[in-house]
């Protein structure tokens, strides 16, 4: 698929600027009524979704020139896939996909920024995300008993991801989650130094190529190590390995499932018994990859039916997050004996981004914390102590921003708090 | 506009609300520069994105000075080109001005600023005054509540109180000599409960569609909201039967919101709402079975009892005044009231585009009206696609034939417009004015005023707006 592909969905938008906002029937608070972070940051209507699909129309005409105020809107966006969920709630067309293609097509037309070469280029010649990085890949494990899927057979691979392996302090959630599921009795492996990024921030970027060598290179691997389940506690990894692998039919039989998702499995199944008392009273962040765009790929493939508007056959299912990830981790959390699960107004598929997405951090982190900060000021508003995740970008990102801009909310990983009751 | 007048203009403007707050960037101003319908596209020269009234008075100030054009914009979702600046210049987003200043329960009035929306309204009320309501378009809740007053629209209570100028109870102006004007009881008191005992200045502004001043307050009535509501609707085999349930409900004056549908608009609408399909392209014909009109009926009540006793009231009218005509119904539904009909609008762009001509117009003419705008549908070979509202109990009538079309067929492009220039000319020689009026309709309409009726908007114009910089090109445009 090209831009072009998507031309009937961009002409579709009418400009509803529903894209901007949660919908109004799932609206709790006016102040929190803003859904995508890149509107309410820059206010020009091309930064929504519906000012990006006219943008991508323009582009096909020729009518907008590549300079650096084009790439200034298409990157400041956390491709968070929130205008696509809100647009959906009316419509049946496509947002997100036209966003990442208008990068995509900046990236072929070789319009690229500086911050996200810098960042690529560490990709293509280091296999991560992280430029400079200095700890090695597999360092995390280091005295951890774990297989290495490389020499041993396990049916369980645990990728940490990039954001995992390069930041010390990510470590111990990695840690953690070996950890549990040798508690529970599973057969894990990690790839260690092995490992290779999972190419989906790459394509969020814009840059698909790197996206499919990645996926070709991870799979070999995986289907070498005979491993059934790839389990990963990063939302992006889990978008990358579940859905972008699938959509571009590299993922084949295995099943990919988010620690979340295998660790209140196991809670379910007894495996795990969180016994200890953890008192706090705690708020959960819905990272997108594993929310709204956490949802399985759906495959399709038809053509409009001529001379009809927007019919298509066969008929067209589209993927509007009702699916993503929602209840694992809050069950997981629930589990936790003295936990207290406050929600915030914004939450699963109207879940406003960490800001770190879409390369973001990379090219704008005064944009990402400025985006962190909004999501900080909302956890507050919930009474919590803390702000929980299920991902390592956000966890960084709201880490980064309290550091900068204060707050007394603690940020944990879902599973840190698991392993304390456990 | 020449480059070094642009730069020097640009730089003023970043003086008064700072440079993030402006913008030349091709991709910003390239969506400003069409809409929904098929009008010509035109880009402005810069967009402007103010949040104080010292900012606005500042930017109009600054362009009557220079004589810069100026666009007032909220949503441009007014299905007219209303926003596209023809003449360039700078288009004035009010979205950042969006504070809801005021709401008086015991007045039951609000007091916005422009950008607050409808979307932000209901949440407001919803949240804040639960006992109270606005009134809403079918237009999604980005729709500027101010926007929709100035164009005159046509909304949930219209049956009750007439177009959305009609509520309006007070309102702040800035002129183009940066002068802040107050109309209604607010200009005189803190209250802005109405605009009578007054001369009615506020005649100067609504309706004008921005091109005689930007509005920066205004007072818009509220109403309690009822606790129980329904919609009964009625099913016509024929426009004649339609007609006559419609004269028969209007007079009971029962109703909040009284409505009617070509049969197959409302089949697709219905379908929108479980997110299947059914296009309107190629022509979908009713079968003979089929319904010709679908007529709904918007009732509330305080209590359970009242409600029923007025569907009851309602049904005995129709029962009494329509014996002998073949129709479906009447079946009772959930009111639509609470909530926008967003699913429609998938219907309504499918194709990126939305056209049609819209208008008001008497009661007496509606039959005949109706009949001969489906049929010039008929004569195109497009879906009968009308949508009429009973305003103000029957004095008047909203006409429109919608019109969602495929922005990328040159063929249907073309039908389209030359079934709407069809149709103007059919609902103007009927009696009926084309509303939210688009600049080729207003050329149009001016062909069969009087002489002193252009003097008058033009003078009108003139005085208000001496350099002609409020959305020029359009009402009391000035002879070239
Ligand atoms: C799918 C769909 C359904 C619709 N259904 C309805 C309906 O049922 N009823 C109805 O009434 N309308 C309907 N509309 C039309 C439309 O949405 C409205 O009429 C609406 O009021 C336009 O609001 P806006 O915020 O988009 O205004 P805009 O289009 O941005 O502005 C409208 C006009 O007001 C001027 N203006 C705006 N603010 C100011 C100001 N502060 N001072 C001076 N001038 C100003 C602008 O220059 C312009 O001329 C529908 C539209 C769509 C797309
Ligand atoms: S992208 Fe969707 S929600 Fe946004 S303006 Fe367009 S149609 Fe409306
Ligand atoms: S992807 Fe997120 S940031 Fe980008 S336009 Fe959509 S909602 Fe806004």
């Amino acid at each position: 698929m090209a831009l072009e592909d998507y031309r009937s969905d961009m002409e579709m938008c009418c400009r509803c600027s529903i894209c901007k906002f949660v919908p109004l029937e799932k609206l709790k608070e006016i102040q929190h009524s803003y859904v995508c972070p890149s509107i309410a940051r820059y206010n020009f209507h091309t930064y929504a979704g519906g000012g990006r699909m006219g943008m991508g129309i323009a582009m096909l005409e020729k009518e907008l020139e590549y300079d650096g105020k084009l790439l200034e809107v298409v990157y400041n966006c956390q491709m968070c896939g929130a205008c696509d969920i809100s647009c959906k709630y009316a419509m049946d067309m496509e947002v997100l996909e036209p966003i990442n293609e208008i990068r995509i097509k900046c990236v072929e037309d070789g319009h690229t920024v500086p911050a996200l070469d810098g960042v690529i280029n560490s990709l293509r010649k280091q296999g991560t995300m992280v430029p400079g990085a200095k700890a090695r890949r597999g360092e995390w494990a280091k005295g951890l008993d774990v297989k290495d899927i490389t020499r041993q057979k396990a049916k369980v691979i645990y990728h940490a991801g990039c954001r995992v392996c390069y930041d010390e302090d990510m470590w111990r959630v990695a840690k953690a989650t070996v950890t549990l599921l040798h508690k529970a009795g599973i057969d894990v492996g990690i790839a260690g130094e092995n490992e290779s990024c999972c190419g989906g921030r790459a394509y969020q970027m814009g840059y698909k190529e790197e996206l499919l060598n990645q996926a070709k290179q991870n799979m070999e691997l995986i289907k070498k190590s005979g491993a059934e389940i790839l389990v990963t506690g990063c939302a992006d990894c889990y978008c990358a390995f579940k859905v972008l692998y699938d959509k571009f039919g590299l993922k084949d039989d295995l099943e990919v499932l988010h620690t979340t998702e295998y660790l209140a499995r196991l809670i379910k199944e007894g495996k795990l018994k969180p016994t200890k008392k953890v008192e706090t009273k705690v708020t959960y962040h819905d990272p997108c990859h594993l929310g709204r765009l956490g949802e399985p790929y759906i495959h399709w493939e038809g053509k409009p039916v001529p001379g009809h508007i927007r019919i298509f056959g066969p008929p067209k299912e589209f993927r509007r997050g009702t699916y993503g990830i929602y209840e694992p981790p809050r069950d997981v959390l629930k589990s936790v004996p003295g936990l207290e699960l406050v929600e915030m107004d914004r939450i699963k598929e109207y879940a406003w981004c960490c800001g770190a997405g879409g390369g973001v951090k990379e090219t704008n982190p005064e944009f990402a914390r400025w985006t962190a900060r909004e999501r900080i000021d909302e956890a507050e508003s919930t009474g919590a102590e803390a702000i929980v995740t299920a991902c390592p970008g956000c966890e960084r990102n709201f880490k980064d921003t309290i550091k900068e801009n204060g707050s007394s909310l603690k940020v944990y990983d879902v599973v840190e708090l698991l392993e304390k009751a456990t | 506009m020449i480059e070094a007048v642009k730069s020097a203009l640009v730089a003023n403007l970043e003086k008064i609300v700072g440079s993030e707050f402006v913008s030349t960037n091709p991709a910003d101003l390239y969506i400003y520069s069409y809409d929904l319908t098929p009008a010509e596209p035109n880009w402005p020269d810069v967009v402007v994105l103010p949040q104080s009234i010292e900012e606005l008075q500042a930017i109009i100030s600054l362009a009557n000075k220079e004589k810069v054009p100026v666009t007032p914009y909220i949503a441009g979702g007014n299905v007219g080109g209303l926003t596209i600046p023809l003449k360039g210049g700078i288009t004035l987003d009010l979205k950042r001005m969006n504070r809801i200043i005021e709401v008086s329960e015991t007045d039951m009035y609000a007091l916005v600023e422009p950008g607050v929306t409808f979307g932000q309204i209901k949440a407001y009320l919803d949240k804040h005054h639960p006992t109270l309501m606005y009134t809403y378009a079918f237009s999604p809740p980005s729709t500027g509540v101010m926007a929709n007053a100035i164009v005159q629209g046509l909304d949930n209570l219209s049956f009750r109180y007439g177009a959305a100028s009609h509520w309006v109870s007070g309102l702040e102006v800035l002129l183009a000599t940066g002068e802040l004007v107050r109309i209604g009881s607010g200009a005189a008191s803190k209250s802005w409960q109405a605009i009578v005992p007054f001369p009615e200045l506020d005649g100067l502004f609504l309706g004008w569609q921005g091109t005689t001043g930007v509005i920066t307050k205004m007072a818009v009535s509220l109403w309690p909201k009822p606790k129980h509501s329904t919609a009964l609707s009625f099913m016509a085999m024929d426009l004649d039967g339609a007609y006559a349930i419609l004269q028969a409900v209007i007079r009971t004056r029962i109703p909040d919101d009284l409505i009617g549908t070509s049969f197959a608009l409302n089949k697709v609408s219905q379908l929108a709402y479980e997110h299947k399909k059914m296009s309107m392209y190629p022509a979908v014909y009713r079968t003979q079975e089929e319904p010709e009109f679908v007529i709904t009926a918007e009732i509330t009540g305080n209590t359970e009892n009242e409600l029923k006793a007025k569907v009851e009231a309602v049904k005995e009218a129709v029962r009494e005044k329509c014996k002998g005509i073949k129709m479906m119904g009447p079946d009772t539904m959930p009111s639509t009231t609470a909530a926008f009909p967003m699913q429609a609008l998938g219907v309504l762009s499918s194709g990126g585009g939305l056209m049609w001509v819209g208008s008001y117009g008497p009661m007496s003419a509606w039959l005949e009206t109706i009949k001969k705008g489906c049929e010039l549908q008929d004569k195109y070979d497009i879906t009968r696609s009308c949508y009429t509202r009973i305003m103000n109990e029957g004095h008047f009538a909203g006409l429109r034939w919608m019109l969602p079309y495929d922005k990328e067929d040159p063929e249907l492009v073309k039908r389209i417009n030359d079934l709407c220039a069809e149709q103007l000319d059919l609902i103007l020689e009927m009696g009926y004015m084309p509303y939210k009026t688009p600049v080729w309709a207003v050329r149009k309409l001016e062909e069969r005023v009087g002489p002193d009726w252009l003097k008058l908007h033009r003078r009108v114009k003139e005085m208000l707006d001496p350099n002609n910089i409020f959305n020029p090109g359009r009402w009391g445009m000035p002879r070239e």
